[in-house]
């Protein structure tokens, strides 16, 4: 159950931007974290990865998913940075939830009706959160409805973009712990972008540096926290030691 | 399914309800609405409503002034014109006809335009840009003018009228949906629903049209007073309804000719165009101002 | 003497016929040449305070305070003309987001020249006085760690990146040689290099110029690595206040407990992929604010007293509000 980047390569028509290529694993229940500076192809990198941008070259493999893109689009599932814009406004929270069931299952209305009150729960909402509207939702509730379309099609991946960035402190170590749980119960690989390298060095397994399309270095987390390699890592690494103090750069 | 609801004391309102909540607490909107209830429902029950017949020539009862006056008669509240028809009659069937043409305007030319923008909206290069610099090109002409000319190619008439109208508003309606088409196609919720296998209808149907239906009220009431005063203008000119059809460019027009004797023939239609746009222009802004406040929020 | 002394800060917002507290017997002080840090989550009210204290206040919000004082200076009882003077010579404000601060249309050089208050600009003729605006832009783009001075005096705001840009703003700041710098959130969806540059920046300033920083914003680490002290925010009311060493070891109220833990990179005893301590539920917005402690339904520790709002205790410099502190059991 293991997602497998085989040689990612993408080339875009207009900036001439080049990613890859790049070969990483993602083992099934494990985190991965891709960090790097702007403008380096991370966001580019998720969008390659749930199919929103078709890649160049390269393949991308899911064990015991078939390889067509459809299938995969539901296997690899997207959380992106502002969870407020991707509610819709106009719709209910049943609303919302129902698009992907429609489009990729065959359930009745009652079967998706029961489902969504399932990932409700198990995004710590409740039954009554079906008929609310985006503005009718705090910030943390938006990014659980968020997490909830990301897992009620159960993907065995989910990609993040910046999932945390956005958020305040409280809300963000509640995201946290629920991705953590969801991980735990569901046996979900998760592929997060970040500039929080505390959150990165707590909860990823491994992390992957990218430098202007490049994969400068690839490997666990508490290695490249360690015994960063690469200038890029080591400069990366530095300036988030250098915001605590007590501790140094190999311990 | 009876379920405990945590939630019972707390109310949430759904957005179409609360920009009504927010519509209702301005009292200037709430006039406006009132007076367009007013206006609409004289119109259109006009049948039940009128004391006699619009076409009903009374030779012993010509000019008329209103009952208020010492010369008028009660039988006729707003007096008579020059073939002595009733006035009140004459203006509940005629703005009967001119407010349901204005609608039938609104109506084909919201729907054209909607698609049209809409396709506009969610294609991207050299077909969308053309589109896009052939209307505001078609823009820059004002509506009036553009009908009169469609008026000149094919006639005049009501129906003439109409159809010129509807195709001189429909550029306005394309653009502002082009516009908000393709603002909302950045954003993120199509990105996902994209990412779900939406279709391009199926985005539009389920992610577009809910959130375009607000605005489409707003420039709905907005091209609706358009309407109404382009119908009544070309009705003023000869070009749109002829008589005997009351309509209440037609009656301004029939009233000009004795206007210093009876100067109310001139203007209670006049009043009732004013008052028409009026309601709608004040129904229009109030929503407009509600539905700002509802997603500024 | 402080600063900036403010004690029991209320603001009352009207919003649909009822007035809001939106700040709640709110106390700041900032000493002078000191860097402190005002803590808490969107709709904590730190910004509004800011707003406050720059006298940008909406004509219908009612401001009450038992002191808001400025060098001494009354600043709820000033005229408006001196008002301005402070906020134009000794108060500098630096915005969260540069870009939208700065004029799209006009290049960065002139933007910073007009920001110098004409009294420093000496000099006979005009001429003379251009020299100078010009030289004094230099010497402080050289001063916020810009070297290629020319080439960002004349871009335009939207050739910049946002590190640069809150650069631009500090340099601005800066010109008029203020006494204090508000920086709110000026690190915010930076990246981690461009973060520790600003915050590198900021603690220089306040070094070598000895200029007094308020730094708003809710990254704890930012915020630990330098200032002096700290004042936490919670849905409009002060919950505590005091030196960051003592905040940061000794935590005194729930919330600001809290907000230590939730970032990961202060516990070294912390295992690899366990849950965070997090308060459940989610800020209120101001329309429904709980009465008494607003901490209340959030708080592990709330009991019934916990609906009265809890008066500041102080021990030494520390202050806090809260009936049931940690590690200060009642025997």
């Amino acid at each position: 159950m293991a997602l497998i980047v085989n040689e990612l390569y993408h080339i875009s028509n207009k900036t001439k931007f080049e990613l890859g290529p790049i070969s990483v694993t993602v083992e099934k229940g494990k985190s991965l974290a891709i960090i790097g500076e702007n403008q380096s192809g991370k966001s580019l990198l998720a969008k390659i990865l749930v199919g929103a941008t078709k890649l160049s070259g390269g393949n991308i493999v899911l064990h015991g998913v078939r390889s067509d893109s459809r299938e995969r689009k539901k296997a690899i599932r997207m959380m992106f940075q502002f969870s407020s814009h991707t509610l819709n406004p106009s719709l209910s929270v049943k609303k919302i939830l129902e698009e992907p069931l429609i489009r990729n299952t065959s359930l009745s209305a009652t079967e998706r009706v029961f489902l969504i009150e399932q990932t409700l729960i198990q995004v710590g909402l409740l039954r009554e959160h079906l008929h609310f509207y985006r503005h009718m939702l705090s910030d943390g509730q938006q990014q659980r409805i968020a997490l909830a379309r990301a897992i009620i099609l159960s993907p065995k991946v989910l990609v993040a973009d910046e999932p945390f960035a956005t958020l305040d402190p409280s809300i963000r170590s509640q995201t946290i712990n629920l991705i953590l749980k969801l991980q735990d119960e569901l046996g979900l690989s998760f592929i997060f972008i970040s500039h929080n390298l505390g959150i990165v060095r707590h909860i990823a397994d491994n992390v992957m540096v990218l430098d202007k399309g490049k994969a400068v270095e690839i490997g666990k987390t508490e290695t490249i926290f360690r015994w960063p390699k690469h200038d890029v890592t080591k400069r990366l690494i530095t300036s988030y030691q250098s915001l605590i103090p007590q501790q140094t750069l190999t311990d | 399914m009876s379920r405990f609801s945590l939630y019972e004391e707390e109310f949430h309102p759904a957005p179409w309800r609360q920009t009504w909540h927010s519509f209702k607490e301005d009292h200037v909107s709430m006039i406006g609405f009132i007076l367009f209830l007013t206006m609409v429902s004289l119109a259109l029950l006009a049948p039940l409503l009128a004391p006699t017949s619009p076409s009903v020539q009374n030779t012993d009862a010509l000019i008329l002034p209103p009952s208020w006056d010492t010369a008028g008669s009660i039988n006729f509240i707003l007096g008579t014109d020059a073939l002595g028809r009733d006035v009140l009659s004459r203006l509940m069937y005629a703005s009967r006809v001119t407010f349901s043409s204005a609608l039938t305007v609104v109506l084909i030319s919201l729907l054209v335009g909607v698609t049209v923008g809409t396709l506009a909206g969610m294609l991207r290069g050299i077909r969308s840009s053309v589109l896009n610099h052939l209307l505001d090109a078609l823009m820059a002409i004002p509506t009036l003018l553009i009908a009169i000319i469609i008026v000149g190619i094919f006639g005049v008439g009501l129906l003439n009228t109409i159809w010129a109208i509807t195709l001189a508003l429909i550029p306005q309606f394309i653009h502002v949906t082009r516009n908000y088409v393709s603002e909302q196609m950045d954003n993120d919720y199509i990105r996902a629903s994209k990412l779900d296998g939406a279709t391009p209808f199926q985005i539009f149907y389920y992610s577009l049209l809910p959130n375009l239906s607000e605005m489409l009220v707003v420039q709905g009431t907005l091209a609706m007073s358009i309407a109404i005063i382009d119908i009544s203008a070309l009705g003023f000119l000869n070009l749109g309804a002829q008589s005997p059809t009351p309509e209440l460019g037609a009656m301004l027009a029939e009233g000009l000719d004795i206007a210093y004797i009876t100067p109310w023939n001139i203007i209670l239609p006049g009043l009732f165009i004013f008052l028409f746009v009026l309601a709608i222009n004040i129904v229009g802004d109030g929503l407009r101002a509600a539905l700002r406040a509802r997603t500024s929020r | 003497m402080p600063l900036l002394d403010i004690k029991n800060l209320t603001l009352e917002i009207p919003h649909e016929g009822k007035l809001i507290k939106a700040l709640d017997k709110v106390s700041l002080t900032v000493r002078e040449g000191e860097i402190r840090a005002l803590v808490g989550e969107s709709g904590s009210g730190k910004s509004i305070i800011v707003t406050v204290i720059s006298g940008a206040t909406p004509p219908n919000w009612r401001v009450t305070a038992d002191r808001m004082t400025w060098n001494g200076e009354d600043l709820l009882n000033i005229s408006a003309e001196r008002r301005r003077t402070i906020m134009n010579r000794e108060i500098a404000v630096v915005f969260q987001n540069p870009l939208t601060a700065l004029d799209p249309s006009v290049k960065i050089g002139a933007q910073i020249k007009e920001s110098i208050p004409n009294e420093l600009v000496v000099g006979k003729y005009f001429w003379q006085r251009a020299a100078r605006r010009k030289k004094t832009t230099i010497s402080t783009l050289h001063k916020v760690g810009i070297k290629d001075h020319l080439g960002v005096m004349n871009s335009y705001p939207h050739e910049i990146s946002t590190g640069i840009g809150q650069r631009i703003m500090l340099a601005m700041a800066l010109v008029a040689q203020p006494k204090i710098i508000i920086a709110d959130d000026p690190t915010r969806g930076m990246e981690t290099k461009t973060k520790t540059q600003i915050l590198k920046l900021l603690t220089k300033l306040n070094v070598t110029r000895s200029v007094a920083v308020l730094f708003v914003s809710h990254d704890l680490l930012a915020i630990a690595s330098m200032a002096n002290s700290m004042t936490v925010l919670y849905c409009g009311q002060t919950v505590e206040s005091g030196k960051m060493k003592n905040l940061k070891k000794r935590p005194l109220h729930p919330y600001t407990k809290a907000l230590i833990d939730s970032a990961p990179s202060f516990r070294s005893d912390l295992s690899h992929k366990t849950l965070l301590p997090a308060l459940s539920g989610s800020i209120p917005a101001l329309q429904n604010v709980p009465i008494g402690c607003r901490l209340g339904p959030r708080c592990p520790r709330a009991q019934r007293e916990c609906v009265n709002v809890p008066s500041p205790r102080r021990i030494h410099e520390h202050t806090y509000s809260c009936h049931f502190p940690l590690h200060r059991e009642k025997r």
